[in-house]
């Protein structure tokens, strides 16, 4: 195992992604400094459009990690050959995403897979502001159902409405399909959040999480017949958990991420 | 409905109400709930309705009937009618419906409870430009099976079970077209409320949920709609209805039915500010039978107008017969 307490980093100097990263970093002095000379430990992208070439430029400079925060564009094939240069370099490259990435979510992924209540129907709400990319917003809840409940999801009907989406289909797992519905809002009257709730033939799921620089606390709920289980609030925002799940992963020496394949997987489903 | 929750209603109003007859085609049954209320029985509509001593008539029979009872409640001169709903199965019964209230002067309530829940009823009041601004309205039915809620409020002799076997092919036309006039048509008026361009929706899908359930999405003049129902051998109910705009929002939790558990839980959203209306005392039922009250006893009271009501059956009707014709299609696919 490497040892490693401080890593170095460079951030990719767009401003929004300056004010993420500089909120990140003053809460883990420990685990990150910022680089003064030569090549970075890791590679703070902003996930505004370009970014691959930026993270590709990084991984052929030599730093070990990269790290996007809310990564936009790339087809399939484009997040695969990132990734596999990636590989070829040993370079971890971890994606940051509001609700996919929240701890909330990994944890209510791995209660849920304990769950089993014959699910008849998933749903999900994006609430975002105005205004907003809505193919991005469906990826990401498509993102938050995978990394949640796993299964594979298949898109039906798809209907913009005034200032947002209504999309029907359906979702498979090990134990059969059912139908799926995905709304994304654009609304300035609720903080923006993703829910997720499956209703099942004698019980029920409901996961919120809200926004990927928020640390207030989403919720998960694992109903079955003999009650409902809550699990522990998380008051840390999807950002700096993505932040910490890096650290961890190279200071194990285990520098393995799905997250590009992940992506490719929910951008594939769009 | 009658036994279940009317009566344990009303006599938790008996300074407003006292019940006088029982009808049923049934008259040991009609017999023996009278018994409990010190009232008379009678096993014909003709029978009921020439008791000069009954001032409202609460039409409970299966819904073919309705549009008859109604009507020849309005002809007998009552004057009050509240009809369980759907008041009609067509748009042409409603009408006439329509034109026989007219002419008697009868009030005409359909027995939507939750148009009469106080935390409704007060949200209503206070959430100013909502309806201008609605993107996309959910409507959520999501219940244990009937009889966990009636065995709460009532005792049911002789009850049937349902047989709940999965509906498979051109019966689940059937099916969806019933789940809207049986268990959808409840928060339709409500949805309505929020969609000015009704006449012109568009069933975008329709499908039905295991055991018993359906997931409807529909849109209306850019509008979205969505209308997810199911009952299931699940304790916790869920009965809501989200209404999103760009600016302000609308989440309404219901109690369940059957049990006199006070009211919904309304929350109006703007930006960082929340309002929250409830919980009231009395729930929807009984709000229906105190806003009767007030129409025979405080002149000026605003019903809803039968037009309205036709409007509103008219508006369950299309779903309901729009949804049938999309999963028709799609099993001829």
């Amino acid at each position: 195992m490497t040892t490693i307490t401080r890593l170095s980093v460079e951030v990719d100097p767009t401003a929004r992604n300056l004010r993420t990263s500089a909120a990140v970093l003053e809460s883990l002095p420990v685990s990150f400094q910022r680089s003064g000379e030569g090549v970075a430990d890791v590679f703070i992208a902003d996930g505004a459009p370009g970014w691959e070439r930026r993270c590709l430029a990084a991984i052929e400079a030599g730093c070990r990690a990269v790290l996007v925060t809310e990564p936009e564009g790339l087809t399939p094939p484009d997040l695969h050959a990132l990734d596999e240069a990636a590989e070829k370099r040993n370079v971890l490259v971890r994606l940051a995403r509001g609700w996919s990435s929240n701890a909330l979510t990994a944890q209510f992924s791995a209660a849920a897979r304990a769950w089993d209540y014959s699910a008849v129907l998933v749903e999900s709400v994006a609430l975002v502001p105005a205004p907003a990319d809505f193919s991005l917003v469906l990826r990401d809840q498509l993102g938050l159902i995978r990394a949640a409940l796993g299964g594979t999801l298949v898109l039906d009907t798809r209907r913009a409405t005034i200032n947002g989406y209504t999309v029907v289909g359906r979702h498979t797992s090990h134990d059969g399909s059912r139908p799926l519905l995905l709304s994304g809002i654009a609304s300035s009257a609720i903080p923006a959040n993703a829910s997720l709730r499956v209703l099942a033939l004698a019980g029920r799921l409901s996961l919120q999480v809200f926004h990927g620089d928020s640390a207030r606390p989403g919720s998960a709920v694992l109903g079955g017949p003999e009650g409902e289980l809550h699990l522990p609030s998380i008051y840390e925002d999807s950002y700096r958990t993505a932040w910490i799940s890096l650290h961890r992963a190279l200071a194990s020496g285990e520098a393995v991420s799905t997250d590009l394949a992940d992506l490719a997987t929910d951008v594939a489903a769009l | 409905m009658t036994q279940g929750i009317h009566l344990p209603g009303l006599v938790r109003l008996p300074e407003l109400f006292r019940v006088r007859n029982i009808m049923d085609v049934d008259a040991a049954g009609a017999a023996a709930v009278a018994a409990r209320h010190g009232a008379t029985t009678s096993s014909s509509i003709d029978e009921l309705l020439a008791d000069e001593s009954v001032d409202v008539v609460a039409v409970c029979s299966p819904h073919p009937f309705h549009a008859a009872q109604v009507i020849a409640a309005c002809q007998a001169g009552k004057r009050a009618v509240l009809c369980e709903k759907p008041f009609a199965t067509t748009r042409e019964d409603a009408e006439q419906i329509q034109a026989a209230a007219k002419g008697s002067g009868t009030h005409i309530v359909v027995g939507a409870m939750h148009a009469y829940d106080p935390a409704w009823v007060a949200a209503s009041c206070a959430w100013s430009d909502l309806p201008e601004q609605v993107e996309t309205i959910r409507s959520t039915i999501v219940l244990p099976f009937n009889e966990l809620f009636e065995d709460w409020g009532t005792e049911l002799p002789g009850r049937v079970l349902p047989a709940r076997t999965r509906p498979i092919g051109d019966a689940r036309i059937g099916i969806i077209t019933a789940r809207m006039l049986g268990l959808a048509i409840h928060d339709l008026p409500l949805v309505r409320s929020f969609l000015p361009d009704w006449r012109n929706l568009v069933v975008t899908s329709a499908d039905l949920l295991d055991p018993v359930g359906y997931l409807v999405t529909l849109e209306a003049g850019g509008r979205s709609v969505q209308l997810v129902g199911s009952f299931r051998n699940h304790w916790k109910p869920e009965w809501r209805l989200e209404v999103y705009g760009g600016r302000s929002a609308l989440e309404v939790e219901f109690p369940p039915p059957y049990v006199h558990g006070g009211s919904a839980v309304a929350t109006l959203h703007a930006g960082s500010t929340s309002r929250t209306f409830g919980t009231f005392p009395f729930n929807g039922y009984e709000g229906e039978w105190r806003h009767i009250w007030r129409l025979l006893n405080e002149p000026g009271t605003q019903n809803a107008s039968v037009g309205s009501l036709v409007d509103d059956l008219a508006f369950a009707v299309q779903i309901a017969e729009k949804s049938g014709e999309f999963m028709a299609e799609e099993l001829g696919e």
